[in-house]
């Protein structure tokens, strides 16, 4: 059965952390427009991301002796949920400060720890993630990009698919395979530190729907890295993945995506004055994503502790996707039966979020997937 | 008494009762003043604490009242058989407190619902194997799990402090998510169960029987989606902000 999530509260030295915060967003992002805040979690500022690193809000939970602000992730929690109430853009250092650079310090060499996840800190080193493959989609163990350990170093062929910012990273972790072939599964991946810059490694974008060019598609055409570019051990390339899998999974970020719309809703709706239904609507909203806090904030504790809940931790991505997906329709269909004009900056967030809002539940695992993940934790399976 | 151990006996309490005469009992047993302080000779259990006896009535539907007796004893110490909280201790803010109750019995409720069909699915055979096997049976258990999980996390986030003064902000996001949740549990439990489900004698209906019971006072979904988004329009903020003040 999957563990109870119990109430937790923020410590107030973590909690003390918002008002600094807030006051460096407010400055930051004082002209910024409605729809590029609907971006937030896509939206990338390498400029944005450096100043927040400035003030030691990149890589908050890392250990300081690596440049980190060696905080709980309680602090964390409260930066990310500040970010993304604000609609600040975070791509840039998104994925490098939750994924890459613990999984670095996890199982990287000393080497690539020193050098990187100071980097990584700085904002100065953006990751990307290089996982999915044309073929390769849920079925992450069938990854048939090659690497192949010559004397000069590693030499790399294939290609990735739907890397977020992949053109802007300095940095990919591959999964590849090392040895075997893409019906030995899950035996024989490794997982490689790629410099974007590398010859043989090209990024092509890919438009979305909402016509951003955030994707894209990297192939390597016998990429050469060094030989110390192996992450961890040869061949264990599976087990870490899930590890950083886990890292991108348990975080609170699943349940802000729609911050922009919803508040830029509830303006529209105080302007006007709201009816019982709009009332209602607002009512439904808040108890809903009071609740998704409150069970973030469960999971929070538990990386605090130092463990991986990512049984629960799929519990609340999926609840949340699930929540989060809703809000375009059900904001949708209240704006239709309004017969007062639609402020043009709440429709252009309307419209991103319905474009964008089916993607919530395919990034960082499909619904269908997660839903394994927890049939798995009730030892269903 | 620890409260673990205060937890133990309640259960053990509940599940030795005579079903169709309960009262003398509980009355003897001393539980029924829990809530009540300790100069008038309660145990000033507060919410806190007391949420987890709230979950476990809730499971055991089948002898109704004890915790809502617990509660209207703030009021009116010779209360038995209290069945409406609202009602028996008046006042300004006695739905929100009979709500948030209610709130924590239907997360009970659904806890064990959840274990239930659990259990059932996997001892439940058909083509060969149990059907907790199936995938589609898998994805819907999943989705209970995430149901009650929600629910149950909205309901303790209204237990806190004394019970007097829940907080009808919270009572409402509980009342409102646990209703919200009630729908999808007891429809997927009964679809997992099939046609056993359906009979008098299987136990399940107890439990969702009450579940849509409780759904139906102290207001429901759309009566505490109102109340708390005039609450929120009343003031400037942003979600998170509100969520944060809640
Ligand atoms: C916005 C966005 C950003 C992304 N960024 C990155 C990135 O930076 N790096 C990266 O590596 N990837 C990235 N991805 C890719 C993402 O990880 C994949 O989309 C995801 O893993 C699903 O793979 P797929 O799209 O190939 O779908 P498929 O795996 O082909 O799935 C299609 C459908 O089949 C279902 N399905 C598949 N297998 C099963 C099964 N066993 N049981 C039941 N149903 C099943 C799926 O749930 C889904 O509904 C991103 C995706 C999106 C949408």
């Amino acid at each position: 059965m999957l563990d109870t999530m119990e109430l937790t509260a923020i410590p107030p030295e973590d909690e003390a952390l918002r008002e600094p915060i807030r006051a460096f967003l407010a400055e930051q992002l004082k002209s910024m427009s409605t729809e590029r805040k609907a971006r937030s979690w896509m939206g990338f500022d390498a400029d944005f991301s450096k100043a927040l690193a400035a003030k030691g809000w990149v890589g908050i939970t890392l250990p300081k002796e690596y440049g980190g602000g060696g905080r709980s992730h309680f602090a964390r929690f409260v930066l990310v949920e500040e970010l993304l109430a604000a609609g600040a853009p975070v791509a840039g250092h998104w994925v490098s400060e939750r994924q890459s650079a613990p999984l670095l310090l996890k199982f990287g060499n000393e080497q690539q720890r020193r050098k990187i996840v100071p980097e990584v800190c700085r904002g100065e080193a953006f990751f990307c993630i290089g996982m999915s493959e044309p073929d390769s989609g849920s079925d992450l163990a069938s990854v048939r990009t090659r690497a192949d350990l010559t004397p000069e170093g590693w030499r790399v062929n294939g290609s990735k698919i739907w890397t977020t910012h992949g053109r802007r990273a300095h940095y990919m972790i591959a999964l590849v395979r090392t040895s075997g072939t893409p019906e030995d599964r899950n035996k024989g991946l490794s997982q490689l530190l790629i410099d974007m810059r590398t010859p043989g490694v090209t990024a092509r974008p890919i438009r979305d729907v909402s016509g951003d060019e955030h994707f894209s598609e990297v192939h390597f055409d016998n990429a050469l890295l060094p030989a110390d570019a192996l992450i961890g051990q040869e061949g264990q390339g599976w087990a870490q993945v899930n590890a950083e899998l886990a890292f991108e999974r348990s975080g609170p970020e699943r349940i802000y995506s729609c911050m922009a719309l919803i508040d830029a809703w509830l303006d529209f709706i105080r302007a006007k004055g709201p009816t019982d239904a709009e009332a209602e609507l607002a009512g439904r909203l808040l108890a809903n994503v009071s609740a998704l806090r409150n069970l973030s904030l469960a999971v929070t504790a538990r990386l605090a502790r130092g463990e991986s809940p990512v049984n629960e931790a799929s519990v609340v991505k999926e609840l949340g996707t699930t929540w989060e997906q809703s809000i375009p329709g059900m904001i949708t269909d209240h704006l239709a039966s309004v017969e007062v004009p639609v402020p043009g900056e709440l429709l252009a967030a309307l419209q991103y979020a319905a474009a964008m809002s089916p993607s919530y539940s395919l990034r960082g695992g499909t619904r269908e997937i997660l839903r394994g993940i927890i049939a798995r934790g009730m030892g269903l399976r | 008494m620890s409260d673990d151990l205060i937890l133990e006996q309640f259960v053990r309490l509940l599940d030795t009762l005579p079903v169709a005469a309960p009262w003398p009992a509980l009355e003897e047993s001393g539980f029924l003043d829990l809530l009540r302080s300790e100069d008038d000779g309660g145990a000033g259990l507060n919410l806190e604490d007391f949420f987890p006896l709230v979950l476990a009535a809730g499971a055991r539907p089948q002898i109704n009242g004890v915790v809502q007796t617990m509660v209207a004893r703030l009021k009116n110490p010779d209360t038995t058989a209290a069945a409406d909280i609202e009602a028996a201790l008046g006042g300004n803010n006695a739905r929100a407190v009979a709500a948030a109750i209610t709130a924590g019995l239907m997360a009970g409720a659904m806890e064990q619902i959840l274990a239930t069909t659990v259990e059932y699915a996997s001892t439940r055979k058909q083509f060969g194997r149990e059907i907790s096997k199936f995938q589609a049976i898998q994805h819907n258990l999943a989705i209970m799990a995430e149901e009650v999980t929600a629910a149950r996390m909205a309901a303790q986030a209204a237990f806190v402090g004394s019970p007097r003064e829940v907080s009808p902000q919270r009572a409402a996001a509980a009342k409102l998510r646990a209703g919200q949740a009630a729908e999808i549990v007891a429809a997927h439990a009964h679809a997992i169960h099939g046609a056993i489900g359906m009979t008098q004698e299987f136990h399940l209906h107890h439990l969702t029987g009450a579940l849509h019971q409780w759904r139906l006072v102290h207001g429901g979904e759309s009566y505490w989606a109102r109340e708390l988004g005039r609450w929120a329009l009343a003031r400037p903020d942003g979600l998170v902000t509100l969520a944060r003040a809640l």
